[in-house]
């Protein structure tokens, strides 16, 4: 993964972070976004590569009713998201996957498409899971409107105002998704379809370009609403608030399982970020420019933190902290001399001492950002082909597989899995949901439908077998013998060669907490303003700040990913 | 709200499957074995959701009036053999190629797990007076792939020289809608791997009792 060759100010060789300090949910749940972030990496390449955009269909009605396309068109190949917006009355929204009815549904389609396409989604995407897209769909998507917001701004438009950025900050976004499903869901195209596509290098990008196009949708929508209200007073958002509007999403345990079961994704993306942080830290000196723009995003960063409120105690307190993580560190680097030899590395270590986690993992975001050419490259290293079998070594000895669950679980010698807290909790889909949920083996009837999603406590069983069987036999006769170990056999042979592809904490422990899980895939993609809604669900806001498709051109997104600072915010 | 030209995705159709596996009583790590063959032998032009939708339920079946699944042949009994089990015990390296002859049930399914362990070589499976050659590339056989479901026959399985092997079929993206009423019976069995809902979990949910409307 490290690369000396690229990076030629490596003059110390600063070691990853191991995976069994990375890897722990506390640490996890308190990653912020990065340069490395999905949604920073394709604002990047749609810049770079001049990708152009329009607005081919608009025939929304005075009710808000009707369809929208938007099309982005790159070097290569076109895309357009399909928009289809629906009178919903209040009483039905809601953010629950299980939801019937929303205000906008949306797909991805692959390309340009014609009357005939947008019939068949018409068809199929209001109905989101009950429908079906084809394999010239890449997303299937919905959002709901944040009542409160929408209205306030189409109100502030209809009477020729701009809203005011106090009532828009806290919320963040006018329409908030409640899925995005890609990779070959309810019928979509197949993953490895689009995979080699150089425009969706990375993770998530085709999810990532739908959202952001319907960031621009959720805008027109509110513009057009006030003007059908009141067509000769309304106005359209000034572009400095426009761009504070991004879009949210309202996420639950659905989420939750996929860092678990993707450990060679997850691999690639923690690994990538390490490797990122190592890079930096390994900067003998840094340039004034560097230590400058530095500088700058600490104190930005600092504001980001005043603005993100939530009322969920534990996320409340994490930012309290972070607050006076941030404050701590603003004095630190006063008094620091950032120009002298290795100042990043003397940082970095300075805040492992002093700063929570929610501070660390800030400061290595913000590390990252001087130093776009050590990172981006990082970026396109973000993926994994998990379509392909793992197959299992069959000739691997037992011993060779208990001494590598040894190391890799080791974290497991402490747990006792007969007692009731460390295996308090069950990962099941419901049959009501067909949704992940977590629910308490000790009360519910429910460890039968167990999903393999503890990984700790698999391991740790069939360290219990494997102890019956001579060193020197081969895995393959364990596994005959032992069908049930052999999930976990597969894994254990998969992550050895994936440092962070395995959680270092059990999963499903009575202090558990989800929201730890969706907070670091989150970041991964970008999100701001987590806000917990309790353990287990969560709100966040996508793209705010980013520049819209109309000005991609002409601003940096890199720029404008932490607020700006105070002196330009006062309107 | 299907229509007629409605598809699956060979993905969903893998998760479904692996579900559905685990949905008549398999453990998850042969359930995953199952969505293995299912792609492989979807993405080779084989009716493998045919295939594995017949075995699935021949499964259900049998573990219904109390039969049990073996992993090698000779050794069923009142079972059968479960290319499933045979399969990963031969790709795992736990036995090895049979000498002589077995029974097999659904032997469709066998064939990716011999594509897995087939190395730089080739094998032949032959069912009844039908033969199949399996590189790792993929498989040929002079019938047209939908004679290739056979529910049970005495198979054998002999390596061959792989230097005439011809290309591999065309390769399959889409589960087409003629597969509607097989992905009925995977959605059937994979319903039961999820749990009905209780009073409790309804409450504990994922975050209920929150207004959605703000």
């Amino acid at each position: 993964m490290d690369n000396q060759q690229n990076n030629p100010q490596r003059a110390q060789h600063t070691p990853l972070r191991p995976a069994s300090q990375v890897m722990r949910l506390a640490r996890m749940g308190s990653f912020h976004q990065s340069r490395l972030s999905f949604m920073r990496v394709l604002l990047r390449r749609l810049k770079r590569e001049n990708w152009q955009f329009d607005r081919p269909i608009w025939r929304i009605d005075a009710n808000g009713v009707g369809v929208a396309t938007y099309r982005a068109r790159g070097p290569e190949r076109s895309y357009t998201l399909v928009c289809f917006a629906h009178d919903l009355p209040d009483d039905q929204r809601s953010d629950r996957v299980i939801a019937e009815a929303w205000d906008a549904t949306f797909t991805l389609h692959d390309g340009d498409l014609g009357e005939d396409d947008i019939e068949r989604l018409h068809a199929n995407v209001p109905y989101q899971e009950a429908g079906r897209i084809s394999g010239a769909e890449l997303v299937l998507s919905r959002a709901n409107r944040s009542v409160r917001l929408f209205d306030y701004v189409a109100k502030c438009l209809a009477k020729g105002e701009q809203p005011d950025l106090a009532q828009i900050e806290p919320v963040g976004y006018l329409m908030r998704t409640t899925a995005v499903y890609g990779s070959g869901k309810f019928g979509a195209a197949d993953r490895d379809v689009w995979a080699d596509r150089p425009e969706f290098a990375g993770s998530f990008q085709p999810e990532l370009l739908s959202v952001w196009l319907i960031r621009a949708f959720t805008i027109d929508m509110v513009e057009h609403m006030a003007a059908s209200r009141a067509p000769d007073t309304a106005v359209k958002l000034s572009p400095d608030i426009r761009r504070r509007i991004g879009v949210g999403n309202s996420t639950g345990l659905g989420m939750a399982p996929f860092l678990v079961n993707h450990p060679a994704l997850i691999h690639a993306w923690i690994a990538a970020r390490e490797t990122a942080l190592a890079r930096v830290r390994d900067v003998k000196q840094a340039t004034s420019e560097e230590i400058a723009l530095f500088v700058d995003l600490v104190k930005r960063a600092a504001l980001n933190a005043d603005d993100w409120h939530v009322d969920h105690e534990y996320q409340a307190q994490k930012i309290s902290g972070l607050r006076a993580d941030l404050t701590a560190l603003i004095a630190h680097i006063e008094q620091s001399d950032l120009a002298a030899d290795h100042a990043w590395d003397k940082l970095y270590s300075w805040a492992e001492a002093n700063l929570s986690l929610e501070g660390q993992e800030q400061l290595v975001s913000l590390l990252l950002e001087p130093y776009p050419h050590l990172v981006d490259e990082l970026a396109a290293t973000m993926s994994a082909d998990e379509s392909n079998r793992f197959r299992i070594d069959g000739t691997m000895k037992v011993a060779t597989l208990t001494g590598i669950i040894r190391e890799i679980y080791d974290w497991t010698e402490a747990l006792d899995f007969d007692s009731r807290d460390a295996q308090a909790r069950v990962w099941y889909v419901s049959e009501e949901k067909l949704e992940p949920r977590l629910g308490e083996r000790f009360e519910e009837p429910i460890a039968d439908y167990e999903q393999p999603l503890a990984p700790g406590r698999d391991a740790k069983r069939a360290l219990g077998d494997l102890q019956r069987f001579d060193p020197q036999d081969s895995i393959a006769g364990f596994l005959m013998a032992h069908p049930e170990h052999r999930h976990i056999t597969r894994r254990a042979q998969l992550v050895q060669h994936c440092d962070y592809g395995e959680i270092r904490d059990n999963t499903i422990a009575a202090d558990m907490l989800p929201i730890d899980l969706l907070r670091c895939k989150l970041s991964f993609f970008g999100a701001t303003k987590f806000d917990p809604r309790s353990d287990r669900w969560l709100r966040i806001t996508m793209f705010q700040g980013a520049p819209f498709p109309d000005e991609l051109a002409k601003l940096d997104p890199d720029a404008l990913v932490y607020p700006p600072a105070v002196d330009s915010r006062a309107l | 709200m299907t229509t007629a030209t409605h598809s699956w995705s060979v993905g969903e159709t893998r998760s479904l499957t692996v579900k559905a596996a685990r949905g008549v009583g398999m453990p998850w790590g042969i359930a995953e074995e199952a969505g293995f063959a299912l792609d492989w032998l979807v993405r080779h032009g084989a009716p493998g959701v045919t295939a594995m939708c017949r075995y699935l339920s021949f499964y259900a079946t049998g573990i219904e009036q109390g039969r049990t699944p073996v992993t090698m042949p000779g050794t069923e009994g009142d079972g059968w053999v479960c290319p499933l089990g045979f399969g990963t015990a031969l790709s795992d390296g736990a036995i090895n190629l049979p000498d002589g002859g077995f029974r097999l049930r659904e032997p469709m399914i066998l064939i990716p797990f011999l594509a897995a362990c087939a190395g730089s070589g080739a094998v032949r499976l032959t069912i009844g007076d039908i033969s199949i050659d399996i590189s790792s590339d993929g498989f040929h056989s002079e019938m047209i792939p939908h004679s290739l479901l056979i529910a049970e026959a005495e198979c054998r399985i002999a390596s061959i020289a792989d230097n005439d092997l011809p290309a591999t079929t065309h390769p399959v993206t889409r589960v087409g809608s003629t597969m509607t009423e097989c992905i009925a019976v995977l959605t059937r069995y994979a319903h039961n791997t999820y749990a009905p809902a209780t009073e409790a979990s309804r409450l504990a949910g994922a975050g209920a009792g929150l207004s959605d409307n703000d």
